[in-house]
């Protein structure tokens, strides 16, 4: 039937590709059996159809089929087509069309399954590209995550709220209160971020880390001279912090008598360096953390009071992780992307059991502590999700007794507290009172006396 | 009623959600899965048009940083394309005006239509076509911001195209 050369036939068949003669008006005049099968589902292979009624990728070249005609030797490729087949199944075909030099107005089709090949490469890309997009979505929660704070619950969403507030106010002093781990750093560079420009300088201290004469060398610089090993005068960190700011993070170790050269410096915006008489003046905003209780501290004598309160003038308190319900998820998985990322794994999330044990672990170290776990479940587990096994989580009954309610410094409003724990637990129990009162550990008929009390519905 | 056939390319870097909007197009279908595209597909949809029905033979091409030399057979004999960027990633709009460019020297009578696509993955403010004029100046072109999850703007932005195609002289 067909009226190739005996020999070109016999090549074209060698190399499984299937083919066709075709004139130049682009309709089929001869065919192989191999063109007829790799023909669009539902369609069928028969003289004098047009070729783009069964090879849709070819319609529309009429135009090239008179220029393939015109040049011989040119050759008009489509590489890896994509065919759904009437199994299901996608395969990929490589497709050619050139003049037929023995033949003259004739075009040679010819089309190869090049599945297999192609599916490797395809794999290869996939697999590039998924880490690409994870890359990339996880690029942008930072960003985000460096502009915000990440949760959902209402204590979070009041704390960003002041915090945006405080960023945007004069203050020159802020002082962040939270247990250990929750984020005080991090909510630091955030103020930082909302406040200053970006080449603003961020320069963070940790008062508890060196002992009291480096601590006073570090952060006020010293000039030639000033003692035993000062061969050459040194700027301070206050002076890198200028026009930026100063993050004193564990404020409550700071000793005495650097507490009262730091609040000459928040209060006159000048310093002296070690061994130097001239006063310098700084522009900076200065940051403080604690873990302790502060005005417990200025009680026992401690902490300054007039440094106190000069620093507790704006003052956030950071939630424990323990009292963040759901958020504790949230983290949990955000530290799961960056591992998987790190750690070149494809862990895709938590067993229902690993969510259960997440929330109801009392997380002494906060969010420092849920990270650091995650990191550790991540090295050790071998199966595509995380199980209470893989956390490694000390028994709930094992657990120390909650601590007791600590009264913020700057107190509370002790009605109002109320008044949001009523809506919390009804919120959390959706809006279920039975439910709601065992979380307050209240009875039914108590909690509706408490909220007809304030007004809830 | 007379028909026409025309041939449209879907442009733009990968996992951007060109198939997905093909597939939201053709099939009124989603699919929450990202499988990379390697070379092309190529679907039919008919259009109700003023003039009849419109034959679109949509091609759906892989990465277009990643074609080479096999685009210009690809491109060959298009009438439009559109150019899809994804909304949540902004580096997959720096190069929208390349992807252009290299379309419309094998196809300068084709007609464009820019998507920013995953509008279901947008918090407020929603984008503006102005947002996105440094990469998309000059080429005046409508911009529509798509999700082919919920099916937002699919059919207005191929439409849009296929009038555009339609309108041109």
């Amino acid at each position: 039937m067909l009226h190739l050369d005996d020999s070109l036939e016999r090549l074209l068949q060698a190399h499984d590709l299937g083919f066709a003669i075709i004139d130049r008006e682009l309709r089929l005049e001869a065919f192989s059996e191999l063109f007829g099968r790799l023909v669009l589902p539902g369609e069928i292979a028969t003289a004098g159809r047009r070729l783009g009624e069964l090879y849709p990728e070819m319609a529309g070249l009429q135009e090239e089929a008179e220029r393939l005609l015109a040049a011989p030797g040119a050759i008009f490729t489509l590489v890896c087509v994509n065919r759904d087949t009437a199994a299901g199944e996608t395969r990929l075909l490589d497709l050619n069309l050139t003049h037929l030099t023995a033949m003259p107005g004739k075009l040679l089709f010819t089309v190869q399954d090049r599945t297999e090949q192609r599916q490797l490469q395809q794999q290869v890309r996939q697999q590039r590209n998924e880490l690409l997009l994870l890359q990339s979505a996880l690029g942008a929660q930072q960003q985000t995550l460096a502009k915000t704070l990440l949760g959902r619950s209402p204590a979070m969403q009041q704390l960003q709220s002041r915090l945006h507030k405080v960023a945007q106010s004069p203050a020159a002093t802020i002082l962040l209160q939270g247990e250990s781990g929750t984020g005080k750093s991090h909510a630091a560079r955030l103020i930082h971020q909302l406040t200053h420009q970006t080449q603003a300088p961020f320069v963070e201290v940790n008062c508890a880390a060196l002992p009291e004469s480096l601590l006073e060398a570090e952060l006020f610089g010293f000039e030639k001279g000033a003692f035993t090993h000062a061969v050459k005068a040194k700027p301070g960190l206050i002076e890198a912090a200028a026009g930026g700011t100063l993050f004193l993070d564990e404020i409550g170790e700071l000793p005495a008598n650097l507490q009262a050269k730091l609040l000459h410096v928040i209060e006159n915006r000048s310093f002296r360096r070690l061994g130097s008489t001239q006063e310098r003046q700084v522009q900076l905003r200065c940051i403080a953390a604690t873990n302790r209780d502060l005005a417990g501290a200025v009680a026992e004598k401690k902490f300054r009071e007039d440094l106190f309160y000069r620093l507790n003038v704006v003052s956030l308190t950071l939630p424990p992780l323990r009292e963040l319900g759901e958020d504790i998820l949230l983290l949990a998985e955000h530290f799961l992307k960056i591992y998987n990322l790190d750690f070149k794994r494809n862990v895709t999330g938590f067993s229902a059991e690993a969510r259960h044990a997440l929330m109801a672990h009392r997380w002494p170290g906060n969010v420092r502590e849920l990270r650091n776990l995650i990191e550790r479940a991540m090295i050790f587990c071998e199966g595509p999700i995380l199980r209470p096994a893989d956390l490694a989580l000390p028994p709930t009954a094992a657990e120390p007794a909650p601590l007791p309610f600590s009264l913020p410094a700057e107190g509370l409003q002790l009605e109002d507290m109320e008044k949001s724990l009523l809506q919390q637990a009804l919120q959390r129990a959706g809006g279920n009172k039975t439910r709601a009162a065992a979380l307050l550990g209240l009875s039914r008929d108590t909690l509706r006396y408490r909220l007809e009390k304030f007004g809830i519905d | 009623m007379a028909s026409l056939q025309k041939k449209i390319c879907l442009l733009g870097t990968f996992g951007v959600g060109k198939t997905s909007l093909v597939r939201r197009f053709v099939e009124n279908h989603f699919e929450d899965k990202y499988l990379s595209t390697i070379g092309v597909k190529v679907s039919r949809k008919q259009l109700a048009v003023a003039t009849g029905t419109l034959d679109l033979l949509v091609w759906d091409i892989a990465n277009a940083d990643e074609l080479g030399t096999v685009e210009k057979s690809y491109f060959r004999g298009a009438h439009g394309a559109l150019v899809v960027h994804d909304l949540t990633r902004p580096e997959s709009c720096e190069r929208l005006a390349v992807y252009c460019k290299r379309f419309l020297e094998v196809a300068p009578r084709a007609r464009l239509v820019f998507a920013g696509n995953k509008l279901d993955l947008i918090e407020a403010p929603q984008p503006s076509p102005q947002d996105y004029l440094p990469f998309t100046a000059g080429f005046s072109a409508p911009h529509f911001f798509t999700s082919a999850k919920t099916g937002a703007q699919v059919e207005q932005a191929f439409h849009a195209l296929a009038e555009a195609i339609l309108a041109a002289p």
